[in-house]
């Protein structure tokens, strides 16, 4: 299939422009075990000194750290979809992209899953297998668990994808991120439990970050992972994902017509 | 006596390639390249060089060793009784440098704002800074863009304002390395005016590297062809080109063709295109007089001229005579 | 003598090369604030569960962050474009430099002054004031000298690392990288006293990559916690470190100027 095709050629590419600079690839892969360690002592040195202050075991939280890294590493939070947006803006190329005769959110879409697989396959997957070989961290309790994983995985790649998408939409009327970017990130890093798991969370905090879909992209699937979620709590939290999807797919799609039409009036 | 001696200079590169495929960056060849292979010469004061070479032959190798921004393998260089390297910073007061497409100015900047910073380096003092301004803009006409930033200006008022930041400080040596790659005729010409005057008034020796014809045969006496890191040829032009283009064609224009070949004593026939024929003659051994002469005895002669060799056809042949070049790194 | 001279002419005029004003000063501004207090949000939200890390209560942490927010936004004002060497290299730039009769270190210190990073270190002497005055401190006027002093010398240390690793530009391709190698280190090292993380750690952070002399050492020194430190002496030689490091700094650039003088790239 054509899709495959150039998913194929974007991940290669992904591949080729990670690794030419031996040196700089070899800093990138030091860059995430440290990230691992760091974490992985955090949490110990933590969790030695308060273990009643946490509701999982310390395996569990040193996995949960551990696993956050490998995983904003492959979803790459802090580029993706709305930088590539505003780079063809910018640079007047994003008529190429438009004259082709594929649905614009998704030729972003494929692009960034390649940069994302040529990540995993040239940065997370060694990082992780080191990690595991090195750090006391665990892998999921059971065959099941780790598909409801897999499953948060993919919905949490979603997610970011939609709320990116916008935010990169918000781009052609501003023509500059600044502004909104770190509004963005930080809410991301507040609110999304990359760092700190949400449990920790004072209750108003708390609630203010379960409405929120940012949740959804780290809490939800490390919890999942780590077994803090089990049975029947699992699908309530996959669900509201999953409407979440919905939700920001629907207003890529709404956002998107308008954008295109405002651009074709405007010729870019 | 010579200002800048030159001897036995060689600058090895050692270049490295990545091997093919996908972790191609953990096989890597390296191979050396003699970009300068021991050139040795003399410039005299006041003299203004042409450095002429194909692309690769080494000619910005050279520049930057005789401006201190790269030290040779071996060699001898002297700048003003100076070894630029060694002595970068005296060195430095002496000499200008242009690198041709790269500018010398700060970016964001009012053209202004730099000479007044290079004063300041150069330990120009007000009154020689203002009088050189002022002459610079006679015949520059930095007035007209002076108080622009750089990264506004075209390309050549950019090189006009680069130009004038290197002889703010009178310097006794002016390095020019391809300077008007990318002008048009008018403002080439512009440059060529200035660097000629600028060597009447101070006597500034000028090593002037290019690949432009017009240029050489305007302003220097004495030109050098580099090919390969070696020196083939110093000397002057004319001798230049008796050396390597010593023949010249008479063009005739026959009324009609002749029944039999087109033979005239002392000249060759070498192109012929209907009822126009190229004679080839030696200029040593006869003259376009004495062939045109014969050619209208026995031939209906409609149309003549005769043409003469330039610096193009002296580097052709030179550039021509030898293999494809290897690039050093620039 | 000379060469100061120089440097002030070049700050100068990168001063005015500089367009930072307006809405893409404060856009900017507003991004560092946000970002931080995040970062120390999070911090709080930890500390409120576990009361100390490593024994550092919040506001410990806060004036060690918020330290290093200072010392940092001080370098960067200074040395943000050495990550553009390998474009000086390039463009020709660095070619201008040895041409000149003016030190080529001077030149490209001076090459662009970064003011907009000023807000780095007024958020982080925002925050040690806050530090201060929760944690009930009550300095003498040497003691406040001591502080700037330590600031100060905390900045030479980072504009030493930076320099350094940025030279290693004229070795490999990209200077960046090797900077965003250590980043992660500097992240710790900003967040976290450093004594947590074990001794193959503090020794790494002290004498290899002395990133613990930009805020921990000194932290220690001004909190009166030099107990803590592998030597009580340690956090005493912050000053030291500081003249030691930027002179290394100057080293590696300089090695790999000459380098490059002899290489061509």
């Amino acid at each position: 299939m054509k899709i495959l095709r150039v998913m194929r050629g974007f991940i290669r590419q992904g591949i080729q422009v990670k690794t030419t600079y031996g040196m700089a690839y070899a800093m990138r892969l030091v860059n995430v075990f440290v990230k691992m360690v760091a974490f992985y002592v955090l949490w110990s040195v933590l969790y030695e000194s308060a273990p009643g202050a946490f509701p999982v075991s310390q395996v569990e939280m040193v996995t949960y750290g551990a696993v956050s890294v490998m995983l904003g590493e492959f979803i790459q939070w802090w580029d993706g979809p709305h930088f590539y947006i505003i780079t063809q803006i910018r640079r007047g190329t994003i008529t190429s992209d438009l004259v082709r005769p594929v649905y614009f959110p998704f030729q972003v879409f494929s692009r960034c899953l390649g940069e994302s697989l040529a990540e995993f396959i040239t940065v997370v997957f060694p990082a992780a297998l080191v990690a595991y070989l090195v750090l006391p961290i665990s892998l999921p309790a059971t065959l099941t668990q780790g598909l409801y994983f897999a499953l948060s995985l993919a919905q949490s790649y979603l997610i970011l994808f939609g709320l990116n998408c916008l935010v990169g939409f918000i781009g052609f009327y501003t023509l500059s991120l600044r502004g909104i970017q770190h509004a963005y990130h930080g809410l991301i890093m507040l609110l999304s439990g990359a760092w700190v798991p949400l449990w920790f969370f004072p209750s108003w905090l708390r609630q203010v970050a379960e409405i929120l879909p940012f949740r959804g992209l780290f809490f939800t699937p490390l919890s999942i992972y780590i077994g803090e979620l089990q049975g029947q709590s699992i699908a309530g939290t996959l669900l509201s994902q999953t409407v979440w999807i919905v939700i920001l797919l629907l207003g890529v799609g709404l956002a998107w017509r308008v954008v295109h039409s405002r651009l074709v009036v405007q010729g870019g | 006596m010579a200002i800048v001696e030159v001897r036995d200079l060689v600058k090895i590169f050692r270049v490295r390639k990545r091997g093919t495929g996908p972790l191609g960056f953990l096989r890597r060849k390296t191979r050396e390249v003699h970009a300068v292979d021991g050139i040795s010469f003399d410039v005299e004061e006041g003299e203004i060089v042409g450095y002429i070479g194909p692309n690769g032959a080494g000619k910005s190798t050279t520049v930057k060793c005789l401006t201190g921004i790269l030290v040779p393998t071996s060699g001898v260089v002297t700048v003003g009784g100076l070894v630029p390297w060694r002595d970068r910073i005296k060195n430095g007061r002496q000499i200008g440098v242009v690198f041709g497409q790269k500018t010398s100015l700060w970016w964001d900047v009012p053209v202004i704002d730099t000479y007044r910073l290079l004063r300041d380096i150069y330990d120009v003092p007000e009154p020689v800074f203002r009088r050189n301004l002022g002459l610079l803009d006679d015949i520059l006409g930095l007035k007209e863009f002076q108080d622009t930033p750089v990264r506004q200006l075209s390309l050549g008022q950019r090189v006009r304002a680069d130009l004038g930041a290197v002889m703010l400080h009178n310097p006794r040596f002016l390095f020019l390395d391809e300077p008007t790659i990318g002008l048009d005729v008018a403002a080439k010409e512009r440059l060529r005016v200035f660097i000629a005057n600028m060597n009447a008034a101070t006597r500034v020796t000028v090593f002037l590297t290019t690949h432009d014809m017009s240029e050489i045969e305007r302003l220097c006496r004495r030109i050098m062809i580099i090919d390969r890191g070696r020196l083939v040829y110093s000397g002057s032009i004319s001798d230049a080109i008796q050396k390597y283009a010593p023949c010249s064609d008479v063009v005739v224009e026959l009324a009609e063709t002749p029944s039999g070949p087109v033979v005239v004593e002392g000249g060759e026939v070498v192109r012929q295109e209907g009822a126009r024929y190229w004679i080839r003659f030696r200029r040593d051994q006869t003259t376009a007089g004495h062939l045109v002469g014969q050619l209208m005895a026995k031939y209906p002669v409609k149309d003549f001229r005769v043409d003469d060799p330039d610096v193009e056809q002296i580097v052709k042949t030179v550039y021509g005579a030898l293999a494809p070049v290897e690039e050093a790194p620039k | 003598m000379r060469n100061l001279r120089h440097y002030w002419r070049f700050v100068r005029i990168g001063f005015a090369s500089q367009a930072q004003y307006g809405v893409d000063f404060f856009i900017g501004a507003f991004g560092v604030v946000l970002l931080n207090l995040v970062d120390l949000v999070l911090l709080g939200v930890l500390l409120q569960r576990f009361t100390a890390i490593g024994g550092w209560n919040i506001w410990e942490i806060v004036f060690l962050f918020s330290f290093y927010l200072a010392a940092m936004g001080l370098q960067n004002i200074f040395t943000v474009h050495l990550g553009q060497i390998e474009a000086y290299v390039q463009d020709g730039t660095l070619d201008q430099f040895l041409v000149r009769p003016s030190s080529p270190l001077i030149q490209l210190m001076g090459r662009e002054i970064n003011h907009g990073n000023i807000t780095h270190v007024v958020t982080g002497v925002a925050g040690i004031v806050v530090a201060y005055g929760r944690l009930g401190l009550h300095w003498t006027f040497a003691e406040g000298v001591l502080a700037v002093v330590l600031l100060v010398c905390g900045a030479l240390v980072l504009v030493g690392l930076v320099l350094g690793l940025c030279s290693l530009a004229f070795w490999t391709i990209r200077s960046r990288e090797f900077l965003y190698g250590t980043l992660q280190i500097q992240e710790v090292v900003q967040h976290y006293p450093v004594h947590i993380f074990g001794r193959w750690f503090q020794v790494l952070v002290t004498g290899v990559l002395p990133f613990a002399f930009i805020n921990y050492y000194p932290t220690l020194v001004l909190l009166g916690r030099t107990g803590e430190a592998m030597h009580p002496l340690l956090p005493w030689l912050s000053p030291l470190a500081g003249v030691l490091v930027l002179l290394g700094g100057i080293a590696v650039w300089k090695l790999g100027l000459s380098r490059y003088q002899s290489t061509g790239s």
